[in-house]
């Protein structure tokens, strides 16, 4: 028993009575395939960059984009219409989106990989969310602070403010982390919980240095009621035993929830450091020396200048190296937890503060590339719209996330390897 | 010397001699490391004599042998394990968290066998002999002096810098010929025994002691044919051994291959360093005014533990960028050599840059260790001040300049003169 919907999504049920979606592509789509399509879009997405920031959100062509080549779908289970590829494949994606567009990149790592994020959910939980066509794209405030729920017959009633929900314009889900009241008296336990879009409102608060066209803002829940079916508590994320952790084979989904989300964006910040290698580069081959007696005879371009060389060299081997390292940590991670899946085993805490800091310094090294290329551009460069100061806005920006900065992981790491 | 002496001779089907050593067909990737971690408490304890002795102590020569580490990316016919780049480095990585300089002689001397498989034929049967067992301390970029005599030449001339040499039984150097005639004369790479030559005791040094990377002083040492490599045919890549042997790693550009080759030693210093670090936050107490009633270790200092995790995550990040980059280039091999490709003069800088790269990502590793280490780790002799010393001295070698190597590359990249 099959059926056809939408976007060519196959409709059948499993010799288990599930129903399982598949899309035309899943037996079919390679890695190479979605890197080759996401290099294809770098023209586009820089020509749109300008536009994408000033409106502050992924812009609707940019998204058509991105659900046609189905970069939505890397790391969502087959069941559900995904592709189910290993996290390093949609950092290898991200990199190449960020050569075009850092913002766009951003919001395309955390709406895929936040379809990973709903396979921890109970597997009612996850039907509905991923509905008829396999779509669920939902920025996801995680930790309790957000909000507050109390239990009710069937679920809960949410309330709350988020900040920072990445993508929320063209999310139809939304994740809203809450502290739940208990009723005998023991501290608030933190349960993150999925919403329909609509059951939302949107503040448009997002008026920021960089990642100005992640459209960021906050977004504001009224008591609503939430099934059971899509919650999931934070211990038990904690204990790497979610609902979801269960439903699915493959180890990609017992990875812990924070080491996948320590690496989900990242490669967002490593294509804005290679995409100010290119922007330099080019300037190199284009931008006239001036010079106090230039002017007369054929211009000097900067790549005459061992100086302008050298910094060009040193942002080259700095973003090269972050890609390198971002995509062997990606895999690695995979590795880990399929290594720990085989032998019933958790990732220790350490394990994981060890790949967020090891991320951390992705971060550090990207950075450091955007910051030379930048010096070597010269102010020319720093004109408002110019790739190169919206690299330096955008990547600095990033750098400043609580996941990603390097104090935080540091700490996390060390006081769990010492036990503290 | 019983893993060289097993070395099985055979004629193959083309008439021509085959050594093989006993583990050729069931040594793996992870034995070689399991070996290599095992010498590291071995090492450390030898390390002060090591820099003492300003050369490898026999032992560790001894224990490199029978590990089979100078075999590791020799080729199969000649008694090797013929295994990539990638392997040698995992094993020196390990090899440099117990001493920096016997971890630099590893990667030389064992890199070499790669070196020598590039010779003709004829110089290959000579360098390999009858066990396959190669110990080549190498000049590459000396400048001697030859000239024609019957049957090969004759060379002369000061070389500096040959790691190892005290425990090698080849040397190479490079040197021009004098007598050519021509305006551009041609250059050769040329192998000699190191009893024909004298070793001079100058290798004072701030780091690396160990290495006893001496000069050498050859006189009018006569070099057949067979032992001379054309440098020009190196530089087009296109060394005899290419194309003796099957295995896409033999067709590797020399740079490339030696901008890798040495890297691991820089990566195993800096985990050493942290490795010592992580030690004394466990056993070295806070001193403060009031202490006397229960000391606490500076693993209670967030200061101190931030700096083990900055220097951690460095030198964790310089391994995975070095295997990374030894795998790429033997995939990249893989892919030129059947095609009869060779890799654009680009790409091989780029392996320059990239571990110029990661080796100042070493030193970062270090000095974060040294600051949080304290005064007491500067004693001589303490194992930090020697890591700190020898990265410090690994890191002005030519290969791991940026300065040099940002040029070099940029200068391929806009195609530019040099």
């Amino acid at each position: 028993m099959t059926a056809v919907g939408a976007g060519g999504i196959v409709a059948s049920i499993d010799p288990n009575g599930r129903r399982v979606l598949t899309h035309p592509e899943a037996e079919t789509i390679t890695r190479e395939e979605l890197v080759r399509r996401a290099r294809a879009l770098v023209p586009v997405l820089r020509e749109r960059a300008a536009a994408t920031e000033l409106a502050r959100r992924l812009l609707p062509e940019t998204f058509d984009d991105f659900q046609r080549d189905g970069l939505f779908r890397i790391c969502q289970p087959r069941r559900f219409a995904g592709f189910e590829m290993g996290l390093e494949v949609l950092e290898e994606v991200l990199v190449e989106i960020g050569r075009g567009c850092v913002s766009s990149a951003w919001t395309l790592g955390i709406l895929a990989g936040h379809a990973w994020w709903v396979t921890q959910f109970p597997e009612e939980g996850q039907q509905e969310v991923f509905g008829n066509e396999g779509v669920a794209l939902l920025p996801t405030g995680i930790f309790g602070r957000g909000g507050g729920a109390r239990k009710v017959e069937g679920g809960y009633e949410l309330s709350g403010r988020w900040v920072y929900q990445s993508g929320c314009d063209v999310a139809n889900w939304y994740g809203c982390g809450a502290l739940v009241e208990s009723a005998d008296g023991s501290p608030p336990a933190g349960v993150t919980f999925i919403v329909p879009a609509a059951e939302g409102r949107i503040e448009d608060d997002w008026h920021v240095l960089g990642m100005k066209g992640t459209g960021s803002k906050t977004v504001v829940v009224d008591r609503t009621f939430v099934p059971d079916r899509r919650a999931v508590a934070l211990a038990d994320v904690d204990a790497q035993d979610t609902p979801g952790s269960k439903v699915h084979d493959n180890p990609l989904y017992s990875t812990p929830l924070f080491a996948f989300i320590s690496i989900e964006v990242t490669g967002a910040a490593v294509g804005g450091a290679l995409q100010a290698v290119d922007v330099l580069e080019e300037m190199g081959r284009t931008k006239p020396v001036r010079s106090r007696g230039g002017g007369g005879e054929t211009p000097q371009m900067q790549m005459s200048l061992p100086g302008f060389r050298r910094r060009l060299a040193e942002a080259k081997t700095l973003a090269d190296a972050a890609r390198s390292l971002l995509l062997s940590e990606a895999h690695r991670l995979i590795a880990l937890s399929a290594e720990c899946k085989a032998g019933g085993r958790k990732l220790t805490r350490e394990q994981i503060a060890e790949v967020t800091l090891r991320q951390t310094r992705v971060i550090e090294l990207s950075v450091q590339a955007v910051k030379q290329a930048f010096t070597a551009a010269g102010t020319s460069a720093t004109v408002t719209g110019h790739p190169m100061e919206r690299c330096l806005r955008d990547v600095y920006t990033i750098s400043t996330h609580q996941v990603l900065r390097i104090d935080n992981a540091a700490e996390a790491w060390a006081t769990a390897h010492y036990g503290l | 010397m019983a893993s060289t002496a097993a070395v099985r001779i055979e004629v193959d089907g083309q008439g021509r001699r085959v050594l093989t050593h006993p583990e050729a067909d069931s040594i793996t990737r992870e034995q070689l490391i399991e070996r290599a971690k095992a010498m590291v408490p071995a090492l450390r304890e030898r390390a002060q004599r090591t820099e003492e002795a300003c050369r490898l102590p026999p032992e560790t020569v001894q224990e490199f042998t029978d590990a089979g580490f100078f075999r590791i990316v020799q080729p199969r016919r000649y008694g090797g394990f013929e295994l990539g780049i990638d392997v040698l480095e995992e094993v020196v990585v390990e090899v440099g968290r117990g001493c920096g300089s016997s971890a630099w002689c590893l990667a030389i001397l064992g890199g070499h066998s790669w070196w020598s498989a590039l010779f003709p034929e004829a110089g290959q049967d000579l360098l390999f002999g009858d066990d396959g067992h190669v110990i080549m301390a190498t000049n590459l970029s000396g400048n001697g002096r030859c000239r024609r005599v019957q049957g090969g030449y004759e060379l002369s001339g000061k070389f500096v810098y040959l790691s190892g040499c005290d425990v090698a039984n080849w040397l190479c150097v490079g040197t021009m010929q004098e007598d050519s005639g021509l305006d551009d004369p041609p250059w050769f790479y040329m192998a000699i025994r190191p009893n024909e030559t004298t070793i001079l005791d100058d290798w004072h040094m701030l780091g690396l002691r160990g290495t006893g990377s001496k000069s050498v002083i050859a006189d009018k040492v006569f070099v057949p044919e067979c032992l001379a490599l054309p440098q020009a045919l190196i530089a087009r890549q296109e060394a005899p051994g290419r194309y003796l042997h099957a295995n896409p790693l033999y067709a590797a550009p020399m740079l490339a291959f030696l901008s890798v080759e040495t890297t691991g030693a820089a990566v195993g210093l800096a985990l050493q360093a942290v490795e010592i670090l992580d030690e004394i936050a466990t056993s070295k107490p806070v001193r403060t005014r009031d202490a006397g009633v229960t000391p606490s270790t500076w693993s209670s200092v967030p200061s101190f533990r931030h700096r083990l995790a900055e220097a951690k995550s460095l030198a964790d990040g310089a391994k995975v960028l070095l295997v990374n980059d030894a795998r790429r280039l033997v995939a990249s091999m893989q892919e030129y050599a059947p095609q009869g490709r060779k890799m654009p003069a680009e790409e091989i800088v780029e392996y320059g840059l990239s571990v110029s790269r990661l080796v100042d990502m070493c030193v970062q590793a270090v000095d974060h260790c040294f600051a949080a280490a304290g005064t007491s780790s500067t004693f001589l002799g303490r194992p930090l001040e020697r890591c700190w010393r020898d990265i410090h001295m690994l890191s002005t070698h030519n290969v791991y300049r940026m300065d040099l190597m940002a040029e070099r590359w940029s200068q391929a990249h806009f195609g530019l003169n040099p």
